[in-house]
């Protein structure tokens, strides 16, 4: 061979290593394993005090600095409010009473929530309600008061009960006449339909109940006028659009995740302790800090189950191959202190874990097991030569499996280097953590592994002038007869990896990583499922006031948006035409006068005569040809009809002795009811309409800076969760304004950004390794063999992707960059023995090594498996697409590559073999298409 | 069941008689005879199943075919228009309306008469002219019903009822006036015909 030389040199600078190691550790065992525990002991103690979590996914993402930058401003100028959100079902008759029995309770926690929003007191507008209303509510009610001017003239000339029925007695008959006589004159819609019940119904109701005795008084005339004027006791809270979901938003002390976590914990607490008191309310608390915290929450308790399990599951594999409980603790108490140390290291370099970084301690235990097994498997092999002394076995040891454990580990260490560079400060922290993690395992498994098994097993210094040539027994004794046939299923399988590349999907939608049982998460859920109300939305400022406006403006028209919320959204619009509209109807309220106190009242036989006849009337509605044909309607006159039988029988002094006073208290109450709404109305109608500065103080604080830009919150009208309405919502809102940012924007920006960081990092690593190998072997031919099992062993993964539908995800993407150190680790092990040792070569591949590598690849397997215990679906997804992975490359590295080397020894030892070899294929092959060869 | 019906013509043509206004009757007397003929058509048992309606209808709008005044009635439902109208437009309006009319009053009366007790109470009478108030009493229930009527030779001719405060005439001129405001007179005459077409 052309490197023998080199080799040689290399066999005896390692050599030379060696000797030195191995003297140095039998002297100072004991005081280098005291110093190991010592600095083990007081990283745990370091990283238990300082080292932070960051669950913000901004801290992930830093590629693009001017999107950071610009949403990081957005949050120092407008703060950042309402991270939770409590969401109450407003089914329950009791949701307005829950919300304010929760407030008070919140109250009792000033350190943990600083603002309580939900509701904007009506009082404070209660006077510009009308500029409120849409112009065509406007004309609708201007139509109203017009239709009912007489009535209203009338019943102000006359204020009583009796009056106001016999006028709507009167708009019924003449319905009915008008039916009857000509409804052939309505275009379709047009004809005479039977008045609107709704209000009549709302009397009868609040007529019959007071009758009865009842004491609780609503107001009839929140259906005639606008809800803006009714009783505001109980408006003003925040409902969904289609009022499905009340919310209650809470701004927490934010200060870090634990601090969230925390307030999080206490929120829902009280919101137990409350519903505890209101049986059957259905409440749940999600927002952006619980999303977030609960997914660290889950994912951490997921992470440290995994990381238990990872060691529990490495260590029984251990005992099993190795049938040594004190060798699998001696491996053991190297990966807790090799982990301690580098968690110590985390904490003086970075300082803080993120999403992404968390899960390296499982993924670091998986990876660098292996230095370990292969370190122990060959001093199995040494201590099975006859004759050997312990020591020399040590000796011979260190000096054999050190290379290939020093090679693999800096491969390891260079695959997860290109991770630095992407941009994404989470993947970068990962990166860094991972690079010296292994290199941090590098030296616990060279210094301090030897050392506790010098002290374990009693060892003496070892004979150093032993020439520690191996003996080795072939894997599983197989002869590898067929290795052309082999590597032909490998070239096919690497092949149709490329193939099956094509049809692996990319999803990029990243609620499917989330864990869909958290509680956040499920209202979340619900909220866009029920409401179509969503916690994420575009964010962008307006200089100016005409900015502002022009920029809503022209988000109201997009597609792509549901609703646009501003100041704006708090001040009236179109006051100019509204203005036009209230001074039409000023001589319609103004000419009216209802007085707060009546003198007349209704005697209960007279009432009962005019309510008699509009029964008559319904009761033909009910039975006769006038059916109305909407059920709506129908259901209103079946409700009138039900009501005036229940009222005219306690109008009745026989039967109701009490009538004349309960009907007299009603009626002055309803009067005084109608005399405050109509001067409400009058005072409407000469205000003005409310100014910015006039509006309250939690509204402008979120929607105004200090220096007085403006906050526009767009929100999404298809599910941006979906990448492709996504980038369309996107594209649109960049066509308003190109700094749009929020949520929405950070996701489709960053989502593709670090699928490609990650592919990006993958590529680099498979360069740099290259690289790295070639200068180590000083050999491309070595070089290529050891990236051979990456390549069989990852086109595997593709092919069994493809077959068992695992698309790609942002989380799994990871495992691209990750599992190249893995895939070459295998490659560097076989390689470095079956170059350095003609025993090896001989055998193609000696049974410890490949018991190693097996040993090594199901650690790593059960390391990188126990991440599929996790409920969030994206650790899982990496942790099954890891597990495949692994396997697949060990399979390629047990088999591919033991063939090709057994091509490559058969081709040296004789060429007439390559023809043989070649002429068995060709027979083979025609064989099979069923032709002869001549 | 052809003798049953074959029964109740003869019947029919026994009451005839007594919905005739008589000569020199009073305004009540008047209403009462239209009010009876009415009812006892309503209270007919042999006329009383569902399928029978169309010969309880044919009965009523006789009556009410012979004791309206609607060349008066199409006259003041148009208001001034009809004076511009020629003798051809108002004779077509006339019919058509008589006709419509009959039909309406024939529905109202099929579907708000019937178990009723009539309360005959204050009759006004000034020359030409005579007004009639009525009650419909149901159980808890009384309905005010006002006839207006105009002498013709020794009898009387009603031209508008007056149902619990609402005029029937009223009500044509209000809407008549509406449609012909905003649409012409030949569109009223055209809807007009169209309903006319389609109850016959």
């Amino acid at each position: 061979m052309s490197t023998n030389g080199n080799n040689g040199k290399l066999n005896g600078r390692l050599r030379h290593t060696c000797i030195t190691l191995v003297q140095g550790l039998s002297r100072g065992a004991w005081w280098i394993v005291g110093l190991a525990v010592l600095v083990a002991g007081l990283s745990v103690y370091y990283t238990v005090n300082h080292l932070s979590f960051r669950t913000n996914r901004s801290d992930l993402v830093a590629s693009n600095l001017k999107l950071v930058r610009q949403g990081e401003k957005l949050d120092q100028d407008f703060g950042s409010h309402d991270g939770l959100v409590v969401v109450v079902e407003n089914g329950h008759p009791h949701s307005i009473a829950f919300a304010e029995a929760l407030a008070a309770e919140l109250r009792k926690y000033p350190g943990q929530f600083t603002d309580l929003f939900y509701r904007l007191d009506p009082e404070q507008f209660k006077q510009q309600a009308l500029f409120y209303l849409e112009p065509d509510q406007l004309r609708q009610l201007k139509e109203q008061l017009l239709e009912q001017r007489q009535v209203m003239t009338s019943l102000a000339a006359d204020p009583k009960l009796t009056r106001l029925f016999q006028a709507a007695n009167e708009d019924l008959t003449r319905t009915m006449i008008g039916h009857l006589f000509t409804s052939f004159l309505a275009n379709g819609q047009e004809e005479e339909k039977l008045p609107d019940l709704a209000f009549l119904n709302a009397l009868l109701r609040q007529l019959k109940g007071q009758l009865a005795g009842e004491k609780a008084y609503v107001s009839p005339f929140n259906t005639f006028f606008p809800k803006e004027l009714e009783d505001l006791s109980q408006q003003g809270y925040f409902f969904t659009e289609n009022d499905k979901y009340l919310l209650f938003l809470v701004t927490p002390e934010e200060d870090g995740y634990s601090v969230s976590a925390r307030a999080l914990k206490i929120l829902r607490q009280v919101v137990a302790r409350v519903q505890a008191d209101f049986p059957g309310i259905k409440a749940g608390v999600t927002g952006p800090l619980a999303l977030e915290a609960d997914e660290m929450n889950s994912a951490l308790g997921d992470i440290t189950i995994a990381t238990w399990l990872s060691l529990l599951s490495q260590l029984v594999l251990l005992i099993i191959f190795f049938r040594s409980f004190r060798r699998t603790m001696v491996e053991g108490l190297v990966l807790v202190i090799g982990l301690c140390w580098t968690f110590g290291l985390v904490t003086l370099w970075v300082g803080h874990l993120n999403l992404l970084s968390m899960v390296f301690a499982p993924l670091m235990l998986g990876l660098t097991i292996d230095y370990g097994i292969h370190w122990f498997c060959r001093l199995e092999e040494e201590q099975a030569k006859p004759g050997g002394c312990y020591a020399e076995n040590l000796g011979c040891t260190l000096r054999r499996a050190s290379p290939a454990i020093t090679y693999a580990a800096l491969a390891a260490a260079v695959s997860f280097f290109p991770l630095v560079f992407t941009g994404f400060k989470g993947l970068a922290e990962l990166g860094l953590i991972l690079t010296v993690g292994v290199l941090v395992m590098l030296l616990v498994t060279l210094v301090l592994l030897p050392c506790l098994v010098i002290i374990t097993e009693r060892a003496t210094t070892p004979q150093l002038e032993n020439d520690c040539n191996g003996h080795p027994r072939p894997f599983l004794s197989i002869r590898w007869r067929r290795p052309g046939l082999i590597v032909l299923l490998g070239l096919i399988v690497l092949a149709l990896g490329g193939v099956s590349l094509w049809h692996v999907p990319f999803d990029l939608n990243p609620l499917h990583l989330q864990n869909q049982k958290t509680e956040s998460v499920e209202w979340e859920l619900k909220l866009l499922k029920d409401s179509r109300y969503s916690t994420s939305y575009g964010a962008m400022t307006a200089g100016n006031l005409t900015e502002l406006k022009d920029k809503t403006e022209a988000l109201k028209k997009l597609p792509t948006v549901s609703h646009v919320e501003s100041i704006l959204s708090f001040l009236p619009s179109e006051v100019e035409a509204k203005r036009q509209i209230t001074r039409e109807l000023t001589p319609l309220v103004t000419e009216t006068d209802f007085p707060k106190t009546i003198r007349k009242l209704s005697v209960p036989s007279e009432l009962a005569k005019v309510l008699g006849r509009i029964r008559f009337k319904l009761a033909q509605v009910q039975e006769g040809d006038q059916q109305p044909e909407d059920k709506a309607t129908q259901a209103q006159v079946a409700e009138a009809n039900t009501l005036l039988s229940q009222i005219m029988t306690l109008l009745d002094p026989r039967r109701n002795p009490q009538v004349a006073s309960r009907l007299a208290a009603f009626e002055k109450r309803f009067f005084q009811d109608l005399h405050d709404k109509w001067e409400l109305l009058r005072t409407n109608l000469t205000s003005s309409p409310i100014r910015l500065e006039e509006l309250p103080q939690n509204v402008r604080e979120r929607l105004i800076s200090p220096e007085g830009t403006y906050l526009i919150r767009v929100f999404p009208a298809q599910d941006i969760w979906d990448p492709k309405p996504l980038a369309k919502f996107v594209q649109d809102l960049r066509k308003v304004d190109a700094n749009v940012v929020g949520d929405p924007v950070l996701l489709h920006v960053f989502t593709l950004d670090f699928r490609n960081a990650c592919l990006w990092a993958a590529g680099m690593a498979l360069i740099a390794i290259t690289f790295m190998l070639f200068l180590l072997f000083r050999s491309l031919k070595i070089t290529l063999l050891a990236l051979l099992p990456l390549f069989v062993g990852t086109g595997l993964t593709l092919n069994l992707m493809w077959l068992l539908h695992i698309p790609f995800n942002q989380a799994n993407v990871l495992f691209l960059p990750l599992i190249l150190g893995e895939g070459i680790e295998f490659g560097i092990i076989i390689l470095v023995r079956w170059k350095l040792e003609e025993s090896a070569r001989a055998i193609t591949l000696p049974a410890s090594t490949a018991k190693g590598v097996l040993l090594a690849a199901l650690t790593t397997t059960v390391g990188f498996g126990s991440l599929m215990i996790s409920g969030h679906q994206g650790i899982f997804s990496l942790g099954l697409l890891a597990t495949v992975g692994s396997l697949s490359v060990l399979l390629a590295s047990l088999s591919v590559l033991p063939a090709v080397l057994r091509l490559l020894e058969k081709t040296q030892a004789s060429p007439q073999w390559v023809m043989e070899t070649m002429m068995d294929l060709r027979r083979r092959f025609f064989n099979m298409i069923g032709k002869e060869v001549q | 069941m052809k003798k049953k019906i074959w029964l109740s013509a003869v019947l029919l043509l026994l009451t005839l008689p007594v919905s005739y206004p008589a000569l020199a009757e009073t305004p009540t007397s008047f209403v009462k005879g239209i009010l009876d003929g009415v009812l006892a058509i309503q209270n007919d048992p042999a006329l009383a199943s569902a399928s029978q309606e169309p010969a309880r209808a044919r009965a009523i709008r006789q009556i009410i075919q012979k004791n309206f005044d609607f060349s008066l009635m199409a006259r003041n439902s148009l208001g001034p228009t009809y004076g511009r109208l020629s003798a051809g437009q108002r004779r077509e309006f006339q019919e058509i309306f008589a006709a419509l009319f009959q039909d309406s009053y024939t529905r109202m009366v099929l579907n708000f008469l019937k178990q009723e007790t009539i309360k005959y109470q204050q009759e006004r009478q000034d020359q030409e002219r005579a007004r009639v108030n009525t009650t419909i009493i149901r159980t808890n229930e009384a309905i005010p019903v006002e006839y207006l009527m105009l002498r013709q030779g020794q009898g009387w001719r009603l031209y508008d009822v007056v149902v619990d405060g609402v005029s029937i005439l009223d009500n044509y001129q209000k809407n008549f006036a509406q449609v012909i405001k905003s649409n012409s007179f030949d569109f009223l005459l055209g809807k007009m015909k169209t309903q006319y077409r389609a109850i016959q």
